[in-house]
């Protein structure tokens, strides 16, 4: 519910504010929230309207949540898939490589990957949150395959000539995909939150854009003389991440149930 | 008769607005034994769980169950439970906690209940541990559950409910889980147990066999009602109600020839199109550090032919490698060594596209009639998928008429063809996986232990159906299970399978009426015997000893020699070949002739 308010609100926002993200109004440079109809939120240091640019902000950030999620869905689940049903060295060469990524600290490569492209390209911070995001998928789809393999229908899926791209694809897939959905609903905030975080360092999303973390920095610099540049784009992480990770173990508790 | 101990009238069970239970009255008295027959959802466990104070909190009990003039069902049952009655499960391995040590699981209850110290209790439970026959206990009783064996932990559990001397002893189906040489031991020990002490016994089951080997009285439930109950004698030999007839005749029996002798395959001299020659499938151990890796061997040497037409049955225990022999017939699993040899080609190390062009030939259907339909995906997609796979030229028009043909000949109507397989009754379930494995019309049929997961009922369904498609289809079927009554009933030829290796094989009924190998032999004799008076003589006679030692540690020479009445000095020393006894009648005994 929330999270659906908080989409549609983001992708209305251009047709609900006269403002653009962009348009500095200097007549009220930071300016308070008021009800009168200009700046319902304020605006910020250079007089830019701060719903319009959180809205953009949260475009932004939920596009790449989003966008990044799925790329670590994709690449979580064939990886996993493979790995848990073909098995043996193959499984073990796959998850040692897993292993191998996670050890390395994945702050510093993202950081210093965003710092070799051109900074702020939008393209490089989906790579580089993806590239991360999908060792954990990879582990759950693994060991969701490992026991699925050893279920009769697998067995009766080979007996009946069914090849093994064609298992993977019309057994396994499906019968992990419960297990899959949860898991990135709740990956959609981390990553929102790990793009924030990247903005917040001044890395992500680059002038005139906004992101939610590039805000939240932006508002903490104010914070003693204008608290709201502040509280109104961390209000709306917050919320965000709450909702997401709310619907996130919803969905794990419903496709749970229904196994049972 | 005496005073009756147990008294229920009027007891019924009731989840919302679905009954479970409705007005089920009883009586015991001690010393005597009540056994429940019916099928799955019958509601006959639901009632004595509801006795036992065991049912889950949305569950509404009515009626009224005095045990010795304590109302059960009231607060003060509290004290009753566990010191007065006591129950045994199905599932002794899930009934033990996996962390204690036998001698103080069955030590526990006499602590909490009788107020005795730790070391006076371990003391009785080794002693009680000795009334339930378990051998060797100064060293069970320092062992975990997962150390035992399945007889050995139902032992267990059976020592434990008996530690408080309970008057009244519930039994729910406490022989399903076990091989049918164990089963009759620990069915031999309940009677004993019930005839030194005094117990009462109430014996739930769906196994005729166990109703005629323990039970003085039997009430039939069907559907949650009781619809005969009557003295053991009477139900088995005269049943009045239609019901108890008709699970009387689904009721498989091992003493009476079955359908497969009478029909038959008209062999000729073709060629036959399956042949496994000196087949071995071994598994290896991994050691622990300082340890070495052990060979498992779970198929060691066994050769077998299949006639078109013919219905092969291959019998034996849990952990003899019937299953792992038929994975490999199919190429599901690893073949360390030998031959399969189907339509004259052998297939042992057949890969990819040349394996898989063969697969249309043979099928097989599994024993859990859930894991082998993909929840995902609906039956028509299910018994569609063969033909998707190996007979890409069909239209979808061609394939999904296929598929409602094949639905109606396993006994499915089109309606069922958009249904999933969580909306299916396990027999559905398994007729679909039937349907599956004969869309593509293979020339063999695999089953492992298809009918073992059903009720009785039921199995007799597919047992027919089966003998359809081997008259009509002339599919040649292996057919494995360990319940020796079914495989007389369908197949023309038997193989016994003990600890890897084939110890007998033959025309099922030859080996039926005059079996040779003394593991043969002591499978039959296990049986349950649906006769009450010859089935007690049997249970008190019984000379059926031991369990199935592990393929781990196998004996010496003949394998079955630690279980053999005549086993001798040169049966540790020889492997045994198979010799022929009569014309195709093997069987691996060193001593067949003296014996």
């Amino acid at each position: 519910m929330v999270l659906g308010v908080l989409t549609a609100l983001a992708l209305l926002a251009p047709w609900i504010t006269p403002y653009s993200h962009d348009y500095l109004d200097w007549q009220h440079l930071a300016s308070p929230p008021t009800l009168d109809g200009s700046h319902w939120l304020g605006t910020d240091r250079l007089g830019r309207d701060l719903f319009a640019r959180s809205m953009q902000a949260m475009r932004v950030s939920l596009l790449i949540g989003v966008l990044a999620a799925l790329v670590s869905v994709c690449i979580g689940v064939a990886w996993g898939a493979t790995a848990g049903y073909v098995g043996g060295r193959v499984d073990a060469a796959m998850m040692r490589f897993v292993d191998i990524v996670y050890a390395l600290p994945y702050v510093f490569i993202v950081i210093i990957l965003s710092t070799l492209f051109a900074r702020g390209s939008i393209a490089a911070l989906f790579i580089a949150i993806g590239a991360v995001g999908w060792l954990t998928m990879a582990r759950i789809v693994r060991g969701q395959t490992l026991s699925l393999r050893r279920r009769e229908f697998i067995d009766a899926a080979i007996a009946s000539g069914v090849r093994t791209p064609q298992i993977l694809w019309r057994h396994i897939v499906p019968n992990v995909a419960g297990a899959v959905i949860a898991y990135a609903t709740l990956t959609i905030p981390q990553m929102i939150l790990f793009e924030s975080f990247l903005s917040f360092l001044g890395l992500g999303v680059q002038e005139p854009f906004a992101s939610l973390g590039s805000l939240i920095n932006e508002g903490a610099q104010e914070m003693e003389s204008s608290a709201w540049m502040l509280l109104v784009p961390a209000t709306l992480l917050t919320v965000l991440l709450v909702a997401f990770n709310l619907l996130g173990d919803g969905l794990r508790a419903t496709l749970e149930s229904r196994d049972e | 008769m005496s005073e009756a101990l147990l008294v229920v009238d009027d007891l019924s069970v009731a989840y919302g607005a679905t009954p479970a239970v409705e007005a089920v009255s009883l009586e015991l008295a001690p010393g005597r034994c009540l056994g429940i027959i019916g099928e799955s959802g019958a509601g006959k466990t639901q009632a004595f769980l509801a006795m036992m104070g065991l049912l889950p909190a949305q569950a509404r009990v009515a009626g009224r169950a005095r045990l010795a003039g304590v109302d059960l069902l009231g607060p003060d049952a509290m004290a009753l439970r566990g010191q007065r009655i006591a129950m045994i499960f199905q599932d002794p391995m899930t009934s033990l906690t996996p962390h204690m040590r036998i001698g103080d699981q069955v030590a526990e209850p006499l602590v909490t209940h009788r107020g005795m110290s730790w070391n006076d209790a371990r003391a009785h439970a080794a002693v009680l541990l000795d009334q339930v026959r378990m051998n060797d206990v100064p060293r069970r009783v320092r062992q975990y559950p997962h150390e035992l064996s399945g007889g050995m932990r139902q032992r267990a559990m059976i020592a434990m409910a008996l530690a408080c001397d309970p008057k009244l002893l519930i039994a729910d189906e406490p022989t399903t889980a076990l091989d049918v040489s164990v089963q009759a031991q620990i069915l031999a020990l309940l009677r004993q147990l019930v005839a030194e002490r005094g117990m009462a016994l109430a014996v739930v089951t769906h196994d005729m066999g166990v109703i005629a080997a323990l039970a003085d009285d039997v009430i039939v439930m069907r559907q949650g009602r009781v619809v005969e109950r009557g003295p053991v004698e009477r139900i088995l030999a005269a049943p009045e109600h239609e019901y108890t007839r008709s699970l009387l005749v689904a009721t498989p029996r091992v003493d009476t020839p079955g359908a497969g002798f009478a029909g038959g395959a008209d062999h000729g001299v073709t060629v036959k199109p399956l042949a496994v020659r000196d087949l071995r499938i071994f598994h290896r151990l991994r050691g622990g550090w300082l340890r070495r890796s052990r060979e498992l061997r779970a198929v060691d040497g066994v050769s077998l032919e299949l006639a078109a037409g013919e219905a092969l049955g291959i019998v034996g225990e849990s952990g003899c490698g019937k299953s792992t022999l038929t994975r490999a017939l199919l190429r599901l699993g690893p073949v360390t060594g030998g031959e399969i040899v189907w339509l004259g080609r052998a297939i042992q190390d057949l890969e990819g596209e040349a394996l898989r062009s063969l697969r249309a030939g043979m099928q097989i259907v599994f024993q859990d009639p859930f894991a082998s339909l993909d929840p995902t995906m609906s039956v028509a997609d299910i018994v569609a998928e063969p033909l998707r796979a190996l007979r890409p030229a069909m239209s979808p028009a061609q394939r999904s008429a296929a598929v409602i043909d094949m639905l109606e000949s396993v006994g499915l109507g089109a309606e069922f063809a958009q249904r999933r397989s969580r909306e299916l009754s396990g027999g559905q379930c398994q007729r679909v996986a039937i349907a599956r494995a004969m869309v593509l019309e293979p020339r063999l049929l695999v089953c492992d232990e298809v009918v073992s997961a059903l009720d009785v009922s039921i199995q007799a369904q597919l047992l027919a159906l089966f003998e359809a498609i081997k008259r009509t289809h002339g599919t040649s079927i292996v057919f494995v299970s360990h319940n020796l009554a079914v495989v007389r009933r369908l197949c023309e030829r038997v193989l016994v399978m003990y600890l890897g290796r084939v110890v007998e094989e033959g025309p099922t009924e030859e080996v039926f009426r005059a079996p040779r190998h003394p593991y043969t032999r002591m499978l039959l004799e296990s049986v349950p015997l649906l006769d009450p008076r010859r089935e007690r003589a049997r249970l008190a006679t019984l000379t059926v000893q031991g369990e199935t030692p592990s393929a781990v540690d196998r004996p010496s020479g003949c394998a079955f020699r630690t279980r053999c009445p005549a086993a001798q000095a040169t049966c540790a020393a020889m492997r045994p070949e198979p010799e022929i006894v009569a014309d195709s009648h093997q069987v691996a005994c060193l001593r067949w002739r003296q014996i």
